[in-house]
């Protein structure tokens, strides 16, 4: 796809991410009926005998079918209904995921909402730069995660939010975060949001069958099997396309007189099922592969293509709005190097993100297609905008970066939980389910998913409840507040025998080490 | 006759497409003005913010420093001024005269170390700093529409719907930041070497 000139005003742009929503969804109807075609192997019976078997009445199903327009007639009703069945299908989920993606994504990324107390400075620069940028305030989140990252979602401005991880705030400086800030909200004020929202969309609907295949429990050999396997009869398919296109061909320039002679010898009904077979086999030994792999293969190229373009322009909008290229810059190049794509997300919704996030166990058909283009040529573009960006400072900020990512720094909770396992294993034993002793991937995929690079999640649930919120870390202390079972907490150091830990609202207090704590949000 | 005919379609041709562009411009021209207003009142909001923050710090600081009624009446003066000013430039040019009043005021303020570690004075503090912090974003937005308005309405060909139906340039709100300048200047200088013995106790409100 070749980058066309970016429009300069924010209005223009908002108009040309429109069209471009528009052609998506056009795009996606393409992209969606062979997949569909794929599913009417499986519905074709289904619906004959399921359907139109009971509903026609067996004596009248059998008069159809055995007349040859009939059967015909049949065929066609059902292809139509199946058609209709996939499709109305798609549209829910793609329309249910839409109104539900601002809070899907944030409840699938554990987001957590702040206010202004909770962190004046993050509040502060998003209100000012909203103010810059002319967009109501959007709603600020947090997730607790120590990998650096950011992003932006909500279907129009005013149901917007921005997002960005605990480890952003201690990695970056004020200059480094407006920028980050900055970023996300130009992505809301040229309605990227909306265009990336659909986007996922899109991409959860044709990645369905793959996740519903891998959630099912396969191992990934099977998994690479079932690729394998899928693509053979994919090629076979069209090697018997091929082959009777060819066959037919031949059969009919040097044996012209026998062919119609055989051909007129059979009857019509008979020619019907022949051609109909011709068209079907290749499309059931094909369908799989489609379905499976190929769809969504295709619209995470559509992607690539869209998502590309619009985060070079939301960095140049964020330079518009800060007037200082640099500190995005530098930003961009100290969350590269300091791993800010060790946060684990669904992958339908990687594109939303500041920095690609990627995870080690991502299949490598997740790897293959990049959403968003590398930091280097980010960093490179950014330079060009301003009076250039010394090289000095670029390695530094590298450097910052590949040290927060190798060794925490002392005051960030998970070092200091890490080294306090460390130091005390007799007390961590005994009390037993803190995080500290809990191991990381105990709870599943979803603790997995929090593991700070130091191995301790950061963020808990109270197993039991109410707990009180001890204003100071000793054991008559007076409580802040008493915290219902299932509160969630973000957990921000240790001291002593308690846990220095954060509500949803923001008040910090400590509870006592002992105390029972969840790394799964319990249901 | 068919020549007078095809000369007089043509015309009318020539003229509809005229009367359309006419409507796109003036359209065009509308939408932006209406933009520069509504990024205006971002300003707006702020200032007013900024004038009802000042009669509160008024207050807190003549509860300690009562003699300084000249710097007082310096700041009721701006902040009246401003809150009378009407158009971009003009608020612009009073709100940086309240500025100035403001770092009169807090190099008084400088005198009493009892006043500036008072809870009410830090928190109107903060918050003046805050309000100033969104002007100057908010003005940042302003000013891009601004310029785009008159970007529009000034260049060629748009430039003769402008005039011809009365659309004239906006103001850009322009700050000099003269007035912050001194109040660095006047917080390192003299003051705290006249720092009263006693400072009176605030009144009871």
């Amino acid at each position: 796809m070749p980058e066309a000139p970016a429009p300069v005003l924010v209005y223009d742009r908002v108009a040309a991410n429109r069209r471009a929503t528009w052609r998506l969804l056009a795009l996606f109807t393409v992209l969606i009926l062979p997949f569909v075609a794929g599913f009417i192997p499986l519905l074709v019976p289904a619906i004959q005998f399921g359907v139109l078997l009971p509903a026609l009445g067996g004596a009248a199903f059998d008069r159809i079918q055995a007349a040859g327009p009939g059967r015909a007639l049949l065929f066609a009703v059902t292809v139509a209904l199946a058609l209709l069945a996939v499709l109305a299908t798609g549209v829910a989920v793609a329309w249910l995921e839409l109104q539900q993606a601002t809070r899907l994504v944030l409840r699938l990324t554990r987001s957590r909402p702040i206010d202004r107390e909770g962190e004046p400075e993050l509040w502060r620069s998003v209100e000012n730069l909203s103010l810059a940028a002319g967009l109501p305030t959007p709603a600020v989140f947090v997730i607790e995660s120590r990998s650096p990252n950011a992003f932006a979602v909500g279907l129009d401005p005013r149901r917007a939010a921005v997002v960005v991880t605990r480890g952003l705030l201690t990695l970056l400086d004020r200059r480094g975060l407006h920028g980050v800030i900055a970023h996300e909200l130009s992505h809301i004020g040229n309605q990227d949001t909306r265009l990336n929202t659909v986007l996922a969309a899109v991409l959860t609907v044709l990645r369905l069958p793959l996740d519903l295949l891998s959630r099912a429990g396969l191992p990934p050999l099977a998994l690479r099997g079932c690729l394998v396997l899928s693509a053979l009869a994919a090629v076979m398919a069209v090697v018997a396309v091929l082959a009777i296109v060819a066959e037919g061909a031949l059969a009919f320039w040097f044996f012209a007189s026998e062919v119609r002679g055989a051909l007129a010898g059979t009857s019509r009904a008979d020619l019907a099922l022949i051609a109909m077979m011709i068209f079907y086999g290749p499309l059931i030994m094909g369908s799989p592969f489609y379905v499976l792999f190929g769809a969504q293969l295709c619209g995470r190229r559509v992607r690539a293509a869209v998502s590309r373009q619009r985060e070079f322009l939301a960095d140049a909008d964020a330079v518009l709005l800060t007037r200082n290229p640099e500190g995005l810059a530098l930003a961009l190049a100290t969350v590269g190097a300091a791993g800010g794509d060790a946060i684990r997300v669904p992958r339908a919704a990687a594109h939303l993100f500041f920095v690609e996030p990627a995870s080690a166990e991502a299949y490598w058909w997740d790897r293959a297609v990049p959403s968003h283009p590398p930091i280097e040529e980010r960093v490179t573009l950014l330079g060009r905008m301003g009076s250039g960006i010394p090289p000095e400072a670029l390695a530094a900020a590298v450097e910052a970066g590949r040290e927060f990512r190798a060794a925490p720094p002392a005051a960030a909770p998970a070092a200091s939980l890490a080294a306090r396992r460390r130091a005390a294993p007799r007390e961590t034993a005994r009390s037993a389910p803190t995080p500290a002793a809990l191991p990381a991937d105990r709870d599943g995929e979803s603790a997995r998913d929090w593991v700070a690079p130091a191995g301790v999640a950061s963020q808990i649930w109270l197993a039991h409840g109410p707990i009180p919120l001890l204003e100071r870390p000793e054991a008559g202390a007076r409580a802040r507040e008493r915290l219902p079972a299932g509160t969630p907490l973000a957990l921000l150091g240790v001291e002593g025998a308690f846990l220095r830990v954060q509500t949803g609202t923001g008040t910090t207090g400590y509870i006592d080490k002992a105390t029972a704590v969840r790394w799964k949000e319990p249901r | 006759m068919r020549a007078a005919d095809a000369t007089l379609g043509v015309v009318l041709v020539v003229l509809v497409a005229l009367l359309l562009w006419v409507i796109v411009v003036y359209n065009n021209l509308v939408r932006g003005r209406n933009r520069v207003r509504e990024a205006w009142s971002g300003i707006d909001v702020q200032l007013r913010r900024r004038g009802s923050l000042v009669p509160n710090l008024v207050e807190t600081v003549r509860g300690y420093a009562t003699h300084e009624r000249g710097v007082f009446e310096e700041v009721a003066r701006a902040r009246s001024a401003l809150q009378q000013a009407g158009g971009a430039a003009a608020a612009a040019s009073a709100n940086t005269a309240l500025s100035q009043a403001l770092g009169h005021l807090f190099a008084v303020v400088e005198a009493y170390p009892q006043l500036r570690a008072s809870e009410s004075f830090t928190s109107l503090q903060r918050d003046l700093g805050d309000v100033e912090d969104k002007i100057a974003f908010a003005r940042q937005f302003y000013n891009r529409n601004v310029l785009e308005f008159n970007t529009r309405a000034e260049t060629f060909p748009g430039n003769l719907v402008a005039s011809t139906l009365g659309f004239s340039p906006a103001e850009f709100f322009e700050s000099t930041d003269d007035g912050r300048a001194e109040v660095t200047l006047d917080l390192s200088g003299p003051p705290r070497a006249r720092a009263p013995e006693a400072p009176p106790p605030p009144s009871a409100s």
